[in-house]
């Protein structure tokens, strides 16, 4: 008690201060018009951004998920186009019936491991046997090519990227079709090298490169890079070309796996085998 | 002890009625330039004796503050700058202190320590009281020009009154 009253000599000014101004804040603002709107107002500005803040947070958490499923609806619609389609067009006394079959689905995958500064560079998926992967599917991202799934687990994959020395990828130039492969030097990250392109080509630098749909790893058309430089190494009837990779594989984390429903019987008949 | 109470209290209903009654009315230029109100009650505070404790100083302006806003329709804004300026007061009359300090005994008035301690003091406190007074009732600083406007125009015609006050009841208690 003797210490209350010495408190309250020591600070009583100040705490009658606080005390009757936070009561006069009380009336001021419950029982003036102006400064309770001006007050609501404020609160509202203050509470509102509060509540932003609070939703970016919860949007950042979020944000994997939206990303996931957004790949996932992704992967769907490129499955819905053309160029996944396999076209059965026949003409039947002129009438055309116009029938598609699919040929490619896509899943979205996640990039768990990934390397570039080795000769022979690969990526870890989070996609397995359990989803439909099998070897040999390729895969890609939103601006390039990825890879070439090499071997599968259960749960996870791991994709030989396109810089890996063993990789070769069949592309053609978009404008003329001349097609040749890709490999990889394997000296920078951002380049690799379109060979086989015969010297009668005409060709220019910035012609866009895509893939040749020439295999079953990859659909036709779809885009690798551009031509940096290109020359013929003497002697030799086909050109070297520096191609730009559209992609930058230091960056990919959301990447799609194609699967061609046709490739067991393409590859049967490749190979000289009987249906 | 009980002539300065009913003192006090004297004064404190001469200056309500005189703030209410004659100073609400008082606006200079009318119409959209509202920038001049007269603040009397202040000197209630102004004159408080000088040995009173800080909590009953900021309690008794405090209830100035909220007689004078029941006639301005303003619960709590002359309140919160009549408590403002209280609380500041002690402070003041410590930057002010004479050499020879205080006589507890007095009031802080023209008589004891001289017009020119007098206006100084009166100024100080008077323009923290309308600067608190007009950034409550604009209640936000958008508008922070405008409170200083306000601030200094009301500053200068209150001062005007509160030294005729001082000149016309030359109070001693």
């Amino acid at each position: 008690m003797r210490n209350l009253i010495y408190l309250f000599v020591r600070f009583g000014g100040l705490l009658t201060f606080v005390g009757l101004e936070l009561l006069c804040l009380y009336l001021v603002v419950n029982f003036n018009r102006k400064q309770n709107q001006i007050f609501v107002h404020s609160s509202n500005i203050v509470a509102g951004s509060l509540y932003e803040r609070f939703n970016e947070v919860v949007q950042f958490w979020n944000l994997s998920e939206v990303s996931d499923s957004l790949a996932k609806k992704n992967a769907q619609l490129m499955a819905e186009m053309s160029e996944a389609k396999f076209r059965e067009t026949i003409l039947l006394d002129s009438s055309r019936n116009e029938q598609t079959q699919q040929r490619y689905t896509f899943m979205e995958a996640k990039v768990i491991n990934n390397s570039i500064n080795q000769h022979s560079n690969n990526l870890t998926i989070n996609r397995g046997r359990k989803h439909g992967l099998r070897p040999r599917m390729g895969v890609f991202d939103d601006r390039g090519i990825v890879g070439i799934v090499r071997n599968t687990g259960r749960h996870y994959s791991n994709v030989m990227s396109i810089l890996h020395k063993e990789c070769r990828i069949s592309a053609a130039i978009r404008r003329n079709n001349y097609f040749g492969s890709i490999v990889w030097n394997g000296s920078h990250p951002r380049y690799v090298t379109l060979t086989d392109i015969p010297k009668h080509a005409k060709l220019l630098v910035g012609d866009t490169v895509q893939t040749s749909g020439y295999s079953t790893i990859f659909p036709a058309g779809m885009m690798i890079g551009r031509v940096d430089t290109f020359w013929l190494e003497p002697g030799s009837n086909f050109y070297t070309i520096n191609v730009a990779l559209g992609n930058d594989l230091s960056r990919s984390k959301y990447v799609y796996v194609v699967n061609d429903l046709m490739r067991e019987e393409i590859e049967q008949v490749e190979q000289g085998g009987d249906e | 002890m009980n002539s300065t109470l009913i003192a006090q209290a004297l004064r404190f209903v001469f200056l309500v009625l005189l703030q209410v009654l004659v100073f609400k009315r008082f606006t200079l230029g009318g119409g959209n330039f509202n920038y001049v109100s007269v603040m009397v009650y202040p000197i209630f505070i102004l004159l408080l004796p000088l040995r009173t404790p800080s909590a009953l100083l900021i309690a008794l302006s405090f209830l100035m503050g909220i007689t004078v806003d029941l006639f301005y329709d303003s619960p709590g804004v002359h309140a919160s700058a009549g408590v403002f300026m209280a609380w500041i007061r002690p402070g003041v009359l410590a930057i002010l202190e004479p050499r020879g300090g205080y006589n507890l005994n007095q009031i802080p008035a023209k008589r004891y320590l001289g017009i020119n301690w007098f206006a100084r003091y009166a100024a100080l406190l008077l323009f923290g009281h309308l600067f608190f007074y007009f950034s409550v009732e604009a209640f936000t600083f958008v508008y922070i020009v405008d409170i200083f406007l306000r601030t200094l125009s009301s500053f200068v015609v209150s001062m005007v009154f509160v030294l005729i006050y001082q000149f016309l009841f030359d109070p001693g208690e």
